[in-house]
């Protein structure tokens, strides 16, 4: 009688702890903590898939992933963590024999920008770019296969640049190099309106000592030029006098030698009777359906779920101000959604 | 003879299902297969031609000859679309339909949609060709751009002297790492607390989602957005994606608001009475043990 009751007991309070510690130990202080592991990961032992597995990293080191120094170590998922291994100089793009998929990604931000990578509409990785606006971010442990790498910068004054994206093909072993990846300068206007003869002025900024020009469209399209400052920000007062009355739209873009960025993101004015000073902000115009100051998965959730359906009386007040306003939810409103996505 | 027959017929088809526009974003339908014969089975990729635009949207019907073709399989690991609205399903018999975004746009001469596998029935031409396609470009107003298509025919011969070509896939690897986020608004599901995920499979691609919600619970399918049964978030939740060779990956998200013990569900509460007796049964008897 007396065993079955010790067994009995043992099992019993095993089990009890075991549901307690389960219930609350990982609780995370009332926020929501995300643990996303492949099963059987986290036991320090090395399975059939798992590239390593807690501290064991099966003999690996930054050299024998294809970098020329650093520490390496395990992610959750049990796949290797390069991000403080170091590149060897000199490298030159080409193929380095590493593990898994990698995807080196170096370029010209802003000065002490925070420059955001996306791959496939996703954030994987932010790094802060150096005092010459030169940034490196390394992204690893991926399967062989194609993705879409987006990068993105915010300036001094919370302006973004539009995603600048790049198909890329990666295969297990292989460290692929985007090279030379120069990101959109910023653009900003002071006012919204702008009494004629007065002046307006279009700012931002991108790489220091580049060249910017700007588009001014309207009937007529113009060109202005200025330059960058040793912080990358420029500043272009636009005389409105000889400029007709009606509404401007401009963009621009940064040289630098050779190279040539992509264009910014469009601004708009009016040249008109009186002048109304722009609400700066840096949150999306658009496609922002939470408004979270972000254009992401959750966005588009809520306007996939609403994707050719008849809209509930208060979405259409919604679709009017953050989509295209035309009272129904098609591929024009997921178009907006994608060009303001921020990740 | 027959094969100077083939050849016309090859262009002749052609020439009827293919006369895309210049400049405008062209979708189109290749095969490596140059020769097929009844009871084979190939692969048809679908690819999408920007012609220097910056396209952020798609959508499409394919259809196919559905008494020459029968579909097989519909794989879209390898698609450049990033999500899909509608995501590839085949309806009628004979069309797969599909819309997708691509978020900043992709600009390039062969940005892959996805891929069709498909038997070949019996002789005659068969085709592959589109039907009311859209393409918007990346421009924040959902312009849509030109799009003309290159459809796919092709003469099924019954003595085909060339092996087919069909492209194997071996996916030992589970689709990526995602971290799923809970939250609400208020035109879904009456502003309830409702699950988002979204993942990839490079390989086969993903098959289907399933959600738990509890240690103890059981696996549903489901799919994003996920109105949540346990509104109050006091257990765990596991999101199963699996891809269509059976590799998965769950990601796990922690309870935000952990129960009180007196919350807690019947399997552990009746652990707790059964502790609680145990220790009480054992303590009695050690306490009878030392007053003999």
């Amino acid at each position: 009688m007396r065993q079955p009751i010790i067994l009995l007991f043992c099992a019993s309070v095993v089990a009890f702890f075991g549901v307690l510690t389960s219930v609350y130990s990982q609780s995370g202080g009332g926020s929501v903590i995300l643990d996303a592991r492949v099963p059987g990961c986290g036991d320090g032992v090395i399975d059939v898939g798992e590239d390593c597995d807690t501290l064991n990293l099966n003999s690996k080191t930054c050299a024998t992933q294809g970098f020329g120094s650093g520490t390496l170590s395990c992610t959750a998922a049990c796949t290797l963590n390069t991000s403080s291994c170091v590149v060897s100089s000199g490298g030159g793009g080409g193929g380095t024999r590493v593990n898994k998929a990698q995807v080196v990604l170096t370029g010209r931000a802003y000065p002490k920008s925070t420059v955001t990578v996306l791959k496939d509409a996703q954030v994987v990785a932010t790094t802060v770019a150096d005092a010459d606006a030169r940034f490196q971010v390394n992204i690893t442990g991926l399967s062989s296969g194609s993705y879409l790498f987006s990068l993105r910068s915010e300036d001094v004054k919370g302006l973004r640049s539009p995603l600048l994206s790049f198909p890329v093909s990666v295969t297990r072993g292989i460290l692929a190099k985007i090279e030379n990846i120069f990101i959109a300068p910023t653009l900003g206007v002071d006012k919204i309106e702008v009494k004629k003869g007065d002046p307006i002025a279009l700012f931002g900024q991108s790489t220091p000592a580049s060249e910017i020009t700007l588009e001014l469209n309207s009937n007529e399209q113009t060109f202005l030029k200025t330059s960058t400052d040793g912080s990358g920000v420029y500043v272009y007062n636009v005389d409105t006098s000889s400029l007709e009355r009606g509404q401007y739209y401009s963009k621009s873009r940064s040289t630098l030698t050779s190279a040539t960025s992509p264009y910014s993101t469009e601004v708009r004015f009016l040249v008109g009777d009186k002048n109304t000073p722009s609400l700066s902000t840096a949150c999306p115009l658009k496609g922002d359906l939470n408004i979270d100051c972000k254009v992401n998965l959750i966005d588009f959730s809520i306007v996939a779920f609403w994707f050719m359906k008849p809209l509930s009386p208060a979405f259409v007040v919604r679709e009017k101000d953050r989509l295209n306003g035309d009272g129904k939810v098609t591929l024009t409103d997921l178009s907006i959604v994608a060009f303001y996505w921020t990740g | 003879m027959n094969k100077i027959i083939f050849l016309l017929s090859l262009c002749l088809a052609s020439s009827l299902f293919s006369t895309p526009l210049a400049q405008a974003a062209m979708l189109r339908v290749e095969s490596k297969s140059d020769i097929l014969q009844t009871g084979d089975t190939f692969t048809a990729q679908v690819f999408l031609d920007t012609q220097g635009e910056q396209i952020n949207a798609v959508e499409a019907t394919i259809g196919f000859s559905q008494d020459v073709f029968e579909l097989t399989e519909i794989l879209d690991g390898s698609s450049d679309i990033t999500f899909w609205a509608k995501k590839p399903e085949a309806h009628d018999g004979n069309q797969i339909s599909f819309s997708g975004i691509i978020p900043g746009g992709v600009k390039g001469r062969d940005v892959e949609l996805l891929q069709l596998q498909f038997k070949v029935k019996k002789e005659g031409v068969g085709k592959v060709f589109f039907e009311n396609v859209q393409t918007l470009i990346n421009d924040g107003l959902g312009t849509p751009s030109e799009v003309s298509t290159a459809p796919f025919a092709i003469n099924i011969l019954g003595q085909a002297q060339v092996t087919p070509v069909v492209t194997q896939y071996v996916d030992t690897e589970p689709p990526e790492q995602f971290a799923p986020v809970i939250t609400s608004d208020p035109d879904i599901f009456d502003g309830n607390k409702m699950l988002i995920f979204a993942t990839e499979d490079k390989g086969s691609g993903v098959d289907f989602y399933e959600v738990k919600e509890g240690e103890f619970g059981r696996y549903e399918k489901a799919t994003s957005p996920y109105e949540l049964k346990d509104q109050t978030v006091t257990q765990k939740i596991f999101i199963r994606a699996v891809d269509f060779e059976g590799n998965e990956f769950v990601a796990t998200l922690f309870p935000q608001n952990p129960p009180a013990w007196y919350q807690l569900s019947i399997v552990k509460t009746i652990a707790l009475i059964l502790g609680t007796v145990s220790f009480l049964l054992f303590f009695r008897r050690f306490l009878t043990r030392r007053s003999s």
